[in-house]
């Protein structure tokens, strides 16, 4: 029996998951051990080159003669403790400078300079403004130094007068990080804005993963538009046969009696009444019943539009590129679309909620090239990326639609085969020769 | 090679080389007139099998084995592993019915149509039959599944399209053959182990008792006087005053009484041995009684009966039919029986039929579908059988109440809310699960019709099982682990 | 600040208990944005030292941005373990937003100079260290290529004058021989920086007696009692549970159980439990089901009584 080794445990590989967790848990503690190497060394970091890991054989480390005294915990925890400790400085000469936008909770940036830019912000009034998780990312990885704004009535003589606040900005108190956090996701409700806590989480990390994020849409929207149905693709190499097919049909009402299920036997079986069929697929097709969801009409959505609906596109991501060709106001179709969900607030999806999210992310269904039926159906038709993030960890997860009575196991033809492209939801079989060949 | 006999004889090797012209076994027996011991026996045959194959006959195993036969103790102990069957032929048919196929059309071949003819008038004249039989089983509702013990139906369930699990096996029901080849190893074994320890017994009883016996006529001659205090029997003999028989007797030079038997016994050492045997060996020919059964699930069952018409499955006697069947299965697909009526409404969100439908959908696709219990899921989706690969696809069922009803009272919005609200925790489990076991993770939801359109008209009225079936709606959705490392480019 | 690390200091061996002294007990948790975080390194590590809470780093690291395994300030506790810390009186919820509103968006004048002024000197003495590493970074590369000052210009920036032969540094040209510092000099100019923690400019606001108690799932009472027990916990849902539990610091140890807290009246489904023993059993781990008992005949506990809690494990076993 081929599942019976699932039993034993030692015979199967390890799991992917598994494995990336054993990867992480020492990656972690072995960038912990050169981290607390170099934290002794160099207290700031805004100076890249003081980063670079250390030569073997350079003495500076070795003196510390003292660390070795402390346990592997201690140091772990020493280090920890330093590296946290790092402080965020910016070089005065490429210093990016902001203003705290009260009203829209955004920040403004005056001089646009770094490369960031590509892939953040938007431009509008001849500035760039910064949504509340980009400037908290750029703020937290060190690259932005965001003020706050002055209160009205409390400048000072040298700054009263003109709305130059470019100028000023250094005047200005500057944000902490402990301040960035407090404005920008703590006053996030207050403006009425929808950023969470746990779709920052997201943001942050898949930025630090290398992709490109972008919100989707306009979140003032409760959710995203309908996407409709892909028109089929014509398979320019299969032409329909025509005088085999009429052959075909002849011989197929010549070979097989008809079968139909009658209404008595529907309502009390069997089914399949004792009678003559000439192939198991014959049988199959009368075995035809349980209803699925049609998926050959355009989607629709099944709830009303409704704000507290947690299931809708946040973000679109799109993987690392080349960052000269990404263009920001015409962005190509994202790779992947982004669903946050907060794990303690709510449960898995019901499938009203599923349908509504799917139908609003595009049709993709896999290319008429594929042949196999696992690869077929683990593409499925529609799919969106689901992060649920419990306590600042995110898990991702992707949902897919995939309609199984495309694929009709039992017309795959040859028995142990790959059937070659029969099969395959749209198109008819060929019905010719179709023994058991083996 | 020199084989050696217990009582020190050595055996006769057989004088002639030729082997074409005796039938073997009498060789056999020629051979071995006077030993029994098993090894001895296993050794000869071996050489003969020996000079059988290098004299280009048939292997004699089996001819060898038949004729040892006689005592239990010969049998082989350790069978040659038994090969892996066939899986392709053993599960051509994917469902315990048959089918006809015409011969296959070649257009260039005019033979072809003429078989083709031949077999149409034959169908139609002699009518083959697509249920060949009609299996039986029994309702078991201590075990919650339906048992079927005939051994051929047993199989053929089995065999055509892996249903059900035998009752002492992983799946495949193969209790009866493991059990067969474990007492034949064991019995061969014991046995062998049994022999050879009354064998090394006997020796050493015989040993003693030589060595007393030898001791006592030494004593008995030092005292006659022929013998010295400190010279030996063996000695006597050398000198030829005394001397031994073949079987061990010691006799005087000058007389004809014996002193006595040195090799401790009065007779046959070799006679006596196998008597010995022969009273004490445990009887390992027992015909064993097949115990397992193959035990059906609920669904399975009903789908073999509502949808192929191939079982039929007895209640005390009495043939269920389908609607009641329907009925009693649902009455126990909760862990305990709930204690509602047999004629009361049937529950649309019971158990029961949420499983058999999306049973029933994936079934009627061409998938085998079975039981997920091992995998923490409700069903595993095989593309042929476990026999072939691992499973692909995990299944779980989630009822779903989208269905405006379901909303109309409080009651029953707080009934659907509850029955459905699975957490995060609960899905991560579930995935964890089946990826460790390299297996895709499905979320069947069922949407649950009211549960008025399953009750009927009047107690009277039979329940329209297609009719009820068909107002559900399953929709698939495959769920997979992301991870953001591996899709960056 | 008091969380800097200053570049000239030598290296702490126990941050912690130097820095101890300096956390206010009980000490402040930020509530914002309904969650409970940590600015303070000070109070993350003894928090971690004294009561076995890890919480969550959440924040990029910078200079380490493009990475997720290790990250950095601000750390999320979890509500039961900011409940856990106010329920013992080691810690009180601030509404920070509401203090940053007040103290940072409505700073007076006065308040806001005496920052930035605090703010330049810090800035300056971070450009002064950093400027005299450059000249140790170079004279030394120079020093391995034999090369002398004279020859070489040092490729940082804040380079003092090529004085023949001799080692020369921002600090010994300054008072001595002002005039042979080069024109090529430049103006040093403080180190802009954005500080971790807003405390100081602002004060932390007093303990209140009658602080909110953060809202927690039902799990709270076996996270409760396995904290007591000394344990260390981590989220667990990538592993299918409420809580990964370490038998110590996450740091030194795997963790031994995956753990879920239920209702002890709350029915579950023997099917969702083979699964989390499966699940546990394949990396050696044990899952653990745990809840607050609750006897028919007391339904409340007592004031502060907190009722006792059991907890099983299941592990798969093999026959």
């Amino acid at each position: 029996m081929a599942d019976e080794d699932e039993d034993v445990p030692n015979l199967q590989a390890p799991a992917v998951e598994d494995v990336e967790d054993n990867e992480e848990n020492q990656e972690y503690l072995r960038t912990l051990s050169k981290l607390a190497q170099l934290s002794i060394y160099s207290g700031t970091v805004h100076n890249t080159s003081s980063l670079s890991l250390p030569k073997r054989g350079e003495k500076d480390f070795e003196s510390h003669s003292t660390q070795l005294q402390l346990s592997t915990l201690e140091t772990s925890r020493a280090a920890m403790h330093s590296v946290l400790s790092w402080q965020r400085t910016h070089n005065p000469k490429a210093h990016l400078l902001a203003m705290y936008h009260e009203a829209s909770n955004m920040a403004c940036v005056e001089k646009v300079k770094s490369s960031h830019f590509i892939t953040i912000g938007r431009s509008w009034g001849g500035k760039e403004w910064l949504l509340p998780e980009e400037a908290l990312f750029m703020i937290e990885r060190g690259t932005l130094d965001c003020r706050w704004p002055i209160l009205t009535g409390e400048e000072g003589p040298e700054e009263a007068g003109e709305a130059g606040e470019a100028n000023k900005l250094k005047d200005c108190a500057p944000m902490s990080l402990q301040g960035a956090y407090a404005a920008f996701l703590g006053f996030e409700g207050g403006v009425g804005g929808k950023l969470t806590m746990e779709m920052w989480n997201v943001y942050a990390g898949l930025k630090r993963s290398g992709y490109v994020v972008f919100r989707h849409g306009d979140w003032d929207e409760d959710r995203a538009a309908l996407q409709p149905l892909k028109p089929p693709t014509i398979d320019p190499n299969k032409k329909p046969a025509l005088l085999s097919g009429f052959f075909a049909e002849i011989w197929r009402r010549i070979s097989q009696p008809t079968h139909t299920v009658r209404a008595e036997n529907l309502a009390f079986g069997p089914l399949i009444k004792p009678g003559l069929y000439r192939s198991y697929a014959d049988i199959y097709r009368l075995l035809h019943l349980i209803p699925t969801h049609d998926r050959t009409t355009p989607p629709q959505f099944s709830l009303p539009s409704n704000p507290a609906n947690p299931y809708r596109i946040h973000f679109d991501v799109w993987k690392t590129h080349g960052s000269q060709r990404f263009r920001k106001a015409n962005r190509p179709p994202p790779d992947f679309h982004v669903c946050v969900v907060d794990a303690r607030e709510t449960s898995i999806p019901n499938a009203a909620q599923l349908n509504d999210l799917l139908a609003t992310v595009p049709d993709d269904p896999p290319p008429t090239t594929s042949t196999n039926i696992f690869q077929k159906l683990k593409h499925g038709t529609r799919n969106v990326v689901l992060a649920i993030v419990d306590n600042g960890i995110p898990s991702y997860i992707s949902l897919l639609d995939s309609p199984f009575e495309g694929e009709k196991v039992y017309d795959r033809g040859v028995r142990g085969g790959r059937g070659k492209g029969r099969g395959g939801g749209r198109g008819r079989g060929r019905g010719r020769g179709r023994g058991r060949g083996r | 090679m020199g084989v050696q006999c217990n009582a020190g004889r050595p055996v006769q090797r057989s004088a002639h080389g030729g082997t074409q012209h005796q039938p073997l076994s009498s060789k056999v027996t020629a051979l071995l007139p006077t030993t029994t011991t098993v090894s001895d026996r296993r050794q000869v045959a071996m050489a003969m099998v020996v000079e059988a194959q290098s004299a280009g006959a048939q292997t004699t195993e089996d001819v060898l084995k038949s004729d040892l036969k006689g005592s239990n103790t010969d049998r082989a102990p350790k069978k040659p592993r038994a090969k892996r069957p066939n899986f392709n032929e053993l599960h051509a048919k994917p469902l315990p019915l048959d089918v006809y196929p015409l011969p296959a059309f070649i257009p260039h071949n005019p033979i072809s149509i003429v078989r083709i003819a031949i077999s149409l008038i034959s169908h139609s004249i002699w009518r083959p039959k697509s249920h060949a039989i009609i299996h039986k089983a029994y309702f078991s509702p201590e075990t919650q599944s339906v048992h079927v013990t005939d051994p051929e139906s047993i199989r053929a369930l089995w065999e055509h399209g892996f249903w059900g699990a035998g009752s002492l096996s992983r799946s495949d029901p193969r209790w009866l053959d493991q059990e067969k080849r474990r007492r034949g190893i064991d019995a061969a074994a014991t046995s062998e182990e049994w022999t050879k320890g009354r064998r090394d017994e006997r020796r050493q009883m015989k040993l003693e008792r030589a060595k007393a016996q030898r001791e006592a006529i030494e004593q008995q001659l030092r005292e006659e006087g022929k013998l010295g205090a400190e010279s030996k029997l063996e000695d006597l003999v050398g000198e030829e005053s005394v001397t031994e028989s073949p079987r061990g007797t010691l006799y005087p030079a000058d007389a004809a009484n014996p002193l006595g038997n040195v090799t401790g016994t009065e007779g046959s050492v070799v006679k006596e041995i196998s008597k010995a045997i022969a009273e004490e060996s445990p009887d390992f020919d027992i015909e064993i009684k097949n115990q397992e059964h193959l035990q059906l699930t609920f669904e399975e069952t009903f789908f073999l009966i509502y949808v192929l018409g191939v079982l039929e499955v007895y209640q005390d006697d009495i043939t269920l039919q389908p609607t009641d069947l329907l009925r009693l299965f649902c009455e126990h697909s909760e862990f305990t029986p709930t204690k509602r009526p047999i004629q009361g409404p049937i529950a649309s969100d019971d158990p029961f039929l949420l499983n058999y439908v999306v049973f029933h959908h994936f079934r009627s696709l061409g998938w085998v579908v079975r039981p997920g219990i091992k995998f923490a899921c409700d069903w595993l989706l095989y593309l042929r059988g476990p026999a072939f690969h691992h499973a692909e696809f995990a299944v779980m069922v989630i009822p779903s109440y989208s269905h405006a009803y379901w909303s109309e009272t409080p009651e029953l919005v707080e009934y659907s809310k509850g029955k459905a609200n699975k957490d995060w925790w609960w899905f991560h489990r579930l995935n964890r699960v089946q990826s460790q076991a390299h297996k895709t993770l499905m979320l069947v939801y069922v949407e649950v019709p009211p549960s008025r359109h399953m009750n009927t008209g009047g107690k009277d009225e039979m329940l329209d099982i297609g009719a009820a079936l068909k107002k559900y709606r399953v929709r698939e959705f495959i769920w997979k682990r992301w991870s953001p490392n591996r899709n960056r480019d | 600040m008091a969380d800097s690390t200053p570049a000239t200091s030598t290296p702490t061996m126990e941050p912690d208990v130097a820095s101890e002294a300096t956390i206010p007990k009980p000490f402040p948790i930020s509530h914002i944005a309904g969650r409970y975080l940590l600015f303070d390194v000070n109070v993350i590590s003894y928090a971690r030292r004294t009561h076995n809470i890890t919480g969550v780093l959440i924040g990029t690291i910078p200079n380490l941005s493009q990475q997720n395994v290790f990250l950095g300030i601000p750390l999320e506790l979890q509500p039961e373990e900011a409940r856990v810390l106010v329920e013992q009186g080691h810690a009180f919820i601030v509404d920070d937003a509401e203090v940053h509103r007040k103290g940072m968006m409505a700073m007076s004048r006065e308040q806001r100079l005496k920052l930035l002024r605090e703010m330049d000197r810090e800035g300056m003495e971070l450009a002064k260290a950093e400027s005299r590493k450059a000249e140790e970074r170079s004279t030394k590369a120079l020093k391995e290529k034999g090369l002398t000052r004279k020859e070489k210009k040092s490729d940082e920036s804040n380079s003092s004058a090529a004085v023949e032969g001799s080692e020369t540094s921002l600090f010994d040209s300054k008072g001595e021989t002002p005039t042979a510092v080069s024109v090529s000099e430049k103006k040093l100019e403080p180190v802009p920086i954005t500080p971790t923690t807003s405390y100081p400019p602002l004060t932390t606001p007093s303990a209140n007696a009658a602080s909110q108690l953060p809202d927690v799932p039902k799990s709270y009472p076996l996270f409760r009692y396995l904290h007591s027990k000394g344990y260390f916990t981590m989220p667990g849902l990538r592993f299918g549970c409420h809580y990964s539990v370490y038998p110590g610091d996450t740091l030194r140890f795997h963790s031994h159980y995956l753990a879920t807290g239920l209702d002890f009246d709350e029915e579950f489904e023997l099917q969702d439990v083979i699964g989390g023993g499966r699940l546990a059993n394949r990396v050696k781990k044990a899952y653990l089901i745990g809840g607050e008992v609750t006897s028919e005949n007391d339904k409340e506990a007592e004031g502060d009584e907190i009722a006792p809690v059991r907890t099983f494990s299941i592990e798969w076993a093999a026959m």
